[in-house]
């Protein structure tokens, strides 16, 4: 999943390790989400959400739109 | 404090040729290749992979000596960067299951190139027995304290080596039944197993950019 966190990390001006420590996960784990090779869990998403003080989907980018339901 | 700087690469290439090929002249001279081609072909493929588990504990024991060290290894570390001494510690404890691990696929062969005894014999048993409970528990305290992408990649890792394992095995052992494949050693089976599970370890780790 596409997300913003490099962007976001880069505009608070921490390292890949500062970030990794405030949330308590590994650099490796930063590295893989902003690589986009790993989607974090959900608990997670929210920590970021929380360090960054933005919404879950300012930070992880999502294009797929419901399909519209026939009762609608 | 800023970093020493590095030998310039062919350097460093030259380097390692030169030490490699020291060892396998070593090796050569010291009538160990023909120690192991009196070996059977089961035996040689798991000290193989044995040999390949101790060159990589060897050189995370080395990543993991220093943070100098380690932000050399590491990709995405620049010169001055902090590393954390848990990822030191963490790196130290995979080194030394790793050397461990290959220790004990050494073990019940070349005990029997030494010739053991039967009592011997009981003795290396219970040796490997508490090195796999410390193994266990080293594991298993490791695993309790990793972050939620190791776990993920060792999961992940399990999974697809079960699955391979289990239907290369179904396969095997169907054309064993039906007498169009001869039958495999114990020995020989589990050195695929190890070997499988190492390199889908590795794959799964690098999938997600763990060695970065």
């Amino acid at each position: 999943m596409n997300n913003r966190l490099r962007i976001l990390r880069a505009e608070a001006g921490w390292s890949q390790g500062e970030l990794a420590r405030l949330l308590g996960v590994s650099r490796q784990t930063i590295n893989a989400v902003e690589t986009d090779k790993y989607d974090p869990s959900l608990p997670l998403a929210l920590r970021m959400a929380k360090v960054f003080g933005v919404p879950v989907d300012a930070i992880f980018l999502d294009d797929w739109t419901p399909p519209e339901r026939a009762d609608a | 404090m800023p970093e020493p700087a590095r030998p310039p690469q062919f350097l460093r290439m030259v380097i390692g040729a030169a030490f490699g090929l020291a060892i396998s002249m070593i090796a050569a001279n010291s009538g160990f290749l023909d120690w192991m081609r009196a070996m059977p072909a089961d035996e040689i493929a798991s000290a193989c992979v044995a040999f390949v588990m101790l060159f990589l504990a060897a050189f995370a024991f080395v990543a993991a000596a220093s943070p100098g060290v380690y932000r050399r290894v590491a990709a995405n570390y620049r010169d001055g960067d902090p590393v954390d001494s848990v990822v030191l510690r963490t790196m130290r404890f995979n080194a030394l299951t790793l050397a461990l691990s290959g220790a004990l696929l050494l073990a019940p062969p070349f005990a029997v190139r030494f010739g053991v005894n039967e009592s011997a014999a009981v003795a290396v048993a219970a040796g490997m027995t508490l090195v796999v409970l410390a193994l266990s528990w080293i594991n298993w305290r490791e695993y309790a304290k990793n972050d939620e992408l190791t776990r993920a990649v060792s999961a992940e890792a399990n999974v697809v080596s079960f699955t391979l394992l289990t239907l290369a095995l179904f396969g095997w052992a169907s054309l064993v039944k039906l007498g169009l494949a001869p039958e495999i050693s114990s020995w020989t089976l589990m050195t695929i197993a190890v070997a499988v599970h190492l390199i889908v370890q590795m794959a799964a780790a690098l999938r997600r950019g763990m060695f970065a």
